[in-house]
């Protein structure tokens, strides 16, 4: 019960910072915790194998996404900041609320809070960035939380692996180097 | 053989991304791939349980007949690329959407196919294009998100209320991520086809509606039925509406193009939301031909489009293809169109009346659709000829394709 709520403040926390971060030392960081995070709520209620896969394919997207992402440094708060600040505030508590109040299955609560939560912060990242791979980034976090909500669904490790595979996936794909510019 | 279906064409795909520079050897193990895939499908016994890894697979008997067709377009596609184009890039995304699209159609778990289709929206919108990424990524990662609401909420809800919200989520999450009204894209044909809002509106999107009207709305039961037919029959109405409306005011041949898979996707969605066996037979034929012979016609019609230089004058062979896509008789739409208004005469009178004036407003931009091909010659006009016979065939044996379909 602890380690699965010490895993949602680490969900909403990484997803805090994925969301506040433009270069790819923050985006690593913030996907980072948020994978021990869920990961870490997983176990918990589970097992270790789907929380461990969890985190391995958080891990490995952080790996590839911190050599395919050309932007040095954490970019942390850069520009107006107030808008995602409001934004990491706002969906953090709507994702726990809809883990925690609305839906009653599958798992058990914490568990679902930390999947539902990493949804709405990954969810609205994607939707508020122009961004490529700051936007893959943000969909990496929706696609874990996919994938532990469909491992707690299916009862099977299977599912994890599904969404630690699109996870690293995600960060491994190429992204076109201007946008709006290349045509074809 | 299901985990086949999807296995083969993934492999298939990254070989040929991989090999890309390797002259002709991407396009051996594309091709041989995707027919290995293709063989993989047609031998999945339509309804059989199996598993992966303990996730549940199974393939339904629309999903499948849908699929096999999506195959045949993936092939006439890849086939039929006007000349000078490279067929690699085209050959590996039709590869990626094939595997995407089996997955989709085998996995019975609602959560992995949202994976998925995060995970091809990703994909598409990585591709090079002239829209931006943030673009192109959010009405199908919408679509994909609002599916798993309503999945979630399909299966631990117990009140009314909260399930019509999921049916209701379910409808809109679907159609979001094919890109229908309310979620319509600008169709430019400058724009690759395999990166543009084509990709979801006529090769991903038949799939898509497959598998709600097959697993998604299974998830529900029967007392939000209704709402979620109301939904669909809506959403029909407004694709309907806005395709036909659409089309009589557009200058363009693109934009004339996009409500014309606008004003089919309408049908479509209306034959669903009938609820009946005939209604959805109607549905998925018309999807057969959104696959085999608009999207062909589209990627052929492109060159001109592009040049902006329509055909003068109508040619006999302009003349069938604006049949074949007016849904004359005998052509596929025409039975497709006759299912769906024999399904709609048990709704209120006035949605038979609406669907046969909205089929017969088709008539002028469907001429004009035609023309949009320009002059066809040579690889052009035998494309053109090659798909009008599928659709013929099609026309003339339905109920080959509806009883693989399991409706009849």
């Amino acid at each position: 019960m602890i380690l699965a709520g010490i895993g949602v403040g680490l969900v909403w926390l990484g997803g805090s910072i994925l969301v506040l971060s433009d270069a790819r030392r923050g985006l690593a960081v913030g996907l980072l915790l948020s994978a021990l995070g869920l990961s870490m709520a997983v176990t918990a209620q589970a097992g270790p194998v789907e929380g461990g896969l969890l985190a391995g394919g958080g891990l490995v997207a952080v790996v590839a996404g911190l050599r395919h992402d050309p932007r040095r440094g954490w970019g942390l708060l850069q520009g107006p900041s107030t808008p995602r600040v409001i934004l990491c505030v706002v969906m953090g508590g709507a994702g726990l609320w809809l883990g925690l109040g609305i839906i009653d299955s599958p798992g058990q609560p914490e568990a679902r809070a930390a999947a539902t939560t990493m949804i709405a912060l990954g969810a609205s990242r994607l939707f508020s960035e122009r961004e490529a791979r700051s936007g893959l980034a943000a969909a990496t976090l929706v696609a874990l939380g996919a994938g532990a909500l469909a491992a707690m669904s299916s009862a099977t490790p299977a599912a994890a692996l599904a969404g630690a595979v699109a996870a690293v996936a995600l960060n491994l794909l190429p992204t076109p180097a201007e946008e709006g510019l290349e045509g074809g | 053989m299901a985990e086949l279906a999807f296995g083969l064409p993934a492999a298939g795909a990254i070989l040929v991304s991989l090999l890309r520079r390797r002259g002709p050897l991407p396009l051996l193990f594309g091709f041989a791939f995707g027919a290995a895939g293709l063989a993989a499908t047609a031998l999945v016994a339509p309804g059989v349980q199996g598993a992966l890894f303990g996730l549940q697979l199974a393939m339904p008997a629309p999903a499948r007949v849908v699929l096999l067709a999506s195959f045949g377009a993936a092939a006439l596609v890849v086939l039929l690329v006007p000349p000078g184009a490279d067929r690699t890039p085209m050959l590996a995304s039709v590869l990626a959407g094939l595997s995407a699209l089996a997955a989709i159609a085998v996995v019975a778990e609602p959560l992995v196919t949202v994976l998925v289709l995060l995970l091809l929206a990703a994909i598409q919108s990585a591709l090079p294009a002239l829209r931006p990424f943030s673009e192109r990524v959010r009405a199908p990662v919408f679509g994909a998100l609002l599916v798993a609401l309503g999945a979630l909420l399909a299966e631990g809800a117990s009140s009314t209320p909260i399930l019509r919200v999921s049916g209701l989520a379910l409808v809109l999450g679907t159609t979001a991520a094919i890109g229908l009204a309310p979620y319509l894209q600008q169709l430019d044909p400058r724009e690759p086809a395999p990166a543009s809002p084509v990709a979801w509106l006529a090769f991903i999107g038949p799939g898509l509606a497959v598998l709600l009207s097959t697993r998604l709305m299974a998830l529900l039961p029967a007392e939000a039925g209704q709402a979620y037919a109301g939904v669909l029959l809506g959403l029909g109405v407004v694709n309907l509406g806005l395709g036909s409306f659409g089309a009589w005011r557009s200058r363009s041949g693109a934009d004339l193009w996009r409500y014309s898979f606008l004003g089919d996707w309408g049908l479509a969605l209306v034959g669903l939301g009938l609820l009946s066996p005939i209604g959805a037979g109607g549905a998925y034929l018309l999807l057969l031909t959104v696959l085999l012979l608009r999207l062909p016609l589209y990627l052929l019609a492109r060159p001109a489009l592009i040049t902006g230089r329509p055909a003068e004058s109508l040619r006999p062979l302009t003349l069938l293809v604006a049949a074949a896509l007016f849904g004359a008789a005998p052509f596929a739409g025409f039975a497709a169109r006759l299912l769906i208004l024999r399904a709609a005469t048990a709704a209120p009178w006035p949605l038979t009346v609406f669907l046969v004036l909205v089929m017969l407003s088709w008539l002028p931009p469907s001429l004009r659709l035609a023309q949009t091909l320009g002059r066809p010659s040579g690889r052009l006009a035998f494309g053109v000829g090659v798909v009008t016979l599928i659709n013929l065939g099609l026309g003339l044996y339905p109920n080959w394709v509806l009883n693989g379909l399991g409706v009849r």
